[in-house]
């Protein structure tokens, strides 16, 4: 992995202190989901599901401001005016496809977020592969040894772009319920493929193009023009031009398999833009998650009618 | 009498070329900063068309340039990928002492390029070129400064190396 271990692309960013902090109390890195920074407050962990706050001579470790100053120097490389665009929106990915979010004081210019200064909290998410979350479900996506029009609908942190990524891997490496097909994957966050100098860091398959930090609806229509896949993979869908580019995909005769915040079918229906999806039934399966019990418990799947296949 | 023209004609040559050296040395000097002028450019230029962290430009850039200067990028481009110090300056300061002392740039030159690192890294990407491209401009100046005076200073350290081997010449004999 040219980032290094998932360890070292964490550690890496994480002020000198803390790093000391997590070595001392030998803090398992492997089921950490969450490193929360708030200038002034103790340091958050989220560990498999349970908030860890570390100590430091008996008393919770403070967040100083120095060492929010120096975790944006290492996400960023030292290079903050690179990541100008990425910061405007509130957060970062750093190699391997974890998410840094961050929240200050927003810059405004003509009523828009122009960048955020005084960053006071920082948000550390770690991403996690997991390989093979989707055997239980791709048989239901599955039709005529082709995978259908699909659509997961999940809140935050419910594995949506986990799942998305195993399907994009065994869709593109094929498997016993279909071919393997060309892939082409907008990762507008680097959040599916973990691009690194883009590389993918993650396992999406040998027939996959990625198109790594695309504005999602740009992306697709370039995908279509130039590498002609036969499915078409994007994460957290939602305004109007990315439902534009998705039509047009669907008329281009790529299959889709897209991600959105939800958290149930009635929900989806009151969505703006989605009503009239679901309505012509441009969707052929549907994947609700939750994370009731654990995180990418699926609660249903539902065909283009919305009638629950399980 | 062989002798002592010998000897004369040896410290003549020797003193001619202390003299012609320091002539070279000072070429080399502005040779050195123009080449360091024209890596600055390169950097701006990177940076102002596809806002490439440091880390990047200098990757891309050290298979372009000559030692000590492809060293100076290899070994900041890996520090960076480490995150081996807090600040960019402290990264910056300490691989220009690790590398460009065999460089032929002098001690205001390297404490210039120095500076240059506490500007570097936090700001924005318009402030950041317009950073770069006041130190580009400032090396612009340096040269025109120096190349202007060249010529002359040249002249004089061979004059000054043949003279002072007459003249030792004629004292000793």
């Amino acid at each position: 992995m040219a980032g290094g271990t998932r360890t070292e692309q964490i550690t890496r960013v994480l002020p000198k202190s803390i790093r000391n902090l997590m070595d001392r109390q030998a803090i398992q890195f492997e089921p950490l989901q969450e490193i929360r920074l708030r200038t002034g407050q103790p340091l958050f962990l989220i560990s498999a599901g349970q908030e860890i706050m570390p100590k430091q001579d008996g008393r919770h470790y403070q967040v100083t401001r120095e060492d929010i100053r120096e975790t944006l120097q290492y996400i960023s490389h030292y290079s903050l005016y690179a990541y100008e665009n990425e910061i405007k929106q509130g957060f970062i990915t750093i190699e391997g496809g974890h998410r840094v979010g961050m929240t200050g004081k927003a810059i405004i210019e003509q009523e828009k977020v122009k960048n955020i200064k005084h960053i006071s909290s920082i948000n550390i998410r770690v991403s996690h592969e997991i390989t093979g979350c989707a055997d239980q479900i791709i048989p239901y996506l599955v039709h005529n040894k082709q995978i259908c029009h699909t659509l997961i609908i999940s809140p935050p942190r419910c594995g949506k772009t986990t799942l998305l990524r195993d399907l994009i891997r065994q869709i593109s490496d094929g498997n016993e319920y279909l071919q393997g097909c060309t892939v082409g994957v907008v990762d507008e966050r680097s959040e599916i493929g973990g691009c690194y100098q883009g590389v993918a860091q993650n396992q999406i398959g040998k027939r996959t193009d990625v198109l790594d930090c695309c504005p999602k609806a740009e992306g697709m229509i370039m995908l279509i023009r130039s590498m002609g896949p036969q499915v078409i993979a994007v994460d957290e869908i939602g305004n109007s031009e990315e439902i534009h580019a998705l039509e047009y995909a669907l008329h281009c005769g790529c299959k889709i398999l897209a991600t959105v915040h939800g958290t149930s079918m009635e929900e989806l229906r009151k969505k703006p833009f989605f009503e009239q999806l679901v309505g012509e039934q441009r969707f052929e399966r549907y994947v609700v998650l939750s994370n009731r019990g654990k995180a990418g418990q699926v609660e249903g799947i539902y065909d283009e009618g919305g009638r629950r296949c399980i | 009498m062989y002798l002592k023209v010998l000897g004369s004609a040896l410290i003549i040559a020797a003193t001619s070329g202390i003299g012609y050296w320091y002539s070279r040395e000072f070429q080399k000097h502005l040779n050195e900063l123009q080449y360091l002028r024209q890596m600055f450019i390169m950097i701006y230029g990177e940076i102002r068309y596809t806002q490439e962290s440091f880390g990047e430009v200098f990757s891309h850039l050290e298979k372009q340039l000559k030692e000590p200067y492809a060293e100076w990028f290899r070994n900041m481009a890996e520090n960076i990928q480490n995150r081996s110090r807090t600040s960019f300056s402290e990264l910056w300061g300490e691989a220009i002492d690790r590398c460009l002392r065999i460089s032929h740039l002098k001690k205001e030159d390297l404490a210039e390029l120095k500076d240059l690192g506490a500007q570097m890294g936090y700001l924005d990407a318009d402030t950041q070129l317009g950073v770069l491209k006041l130190y580009t401009e400032k090396l612009e100046i340096r040269i025109q400064t120096i190349r202007t005076g060249l010529a002359a200073k040249k002249r004089l350290c061979n004059c000054l190396g043949i003279m002072s081997g007459i003249f030792i010449a004629i004292i000793l004999v």
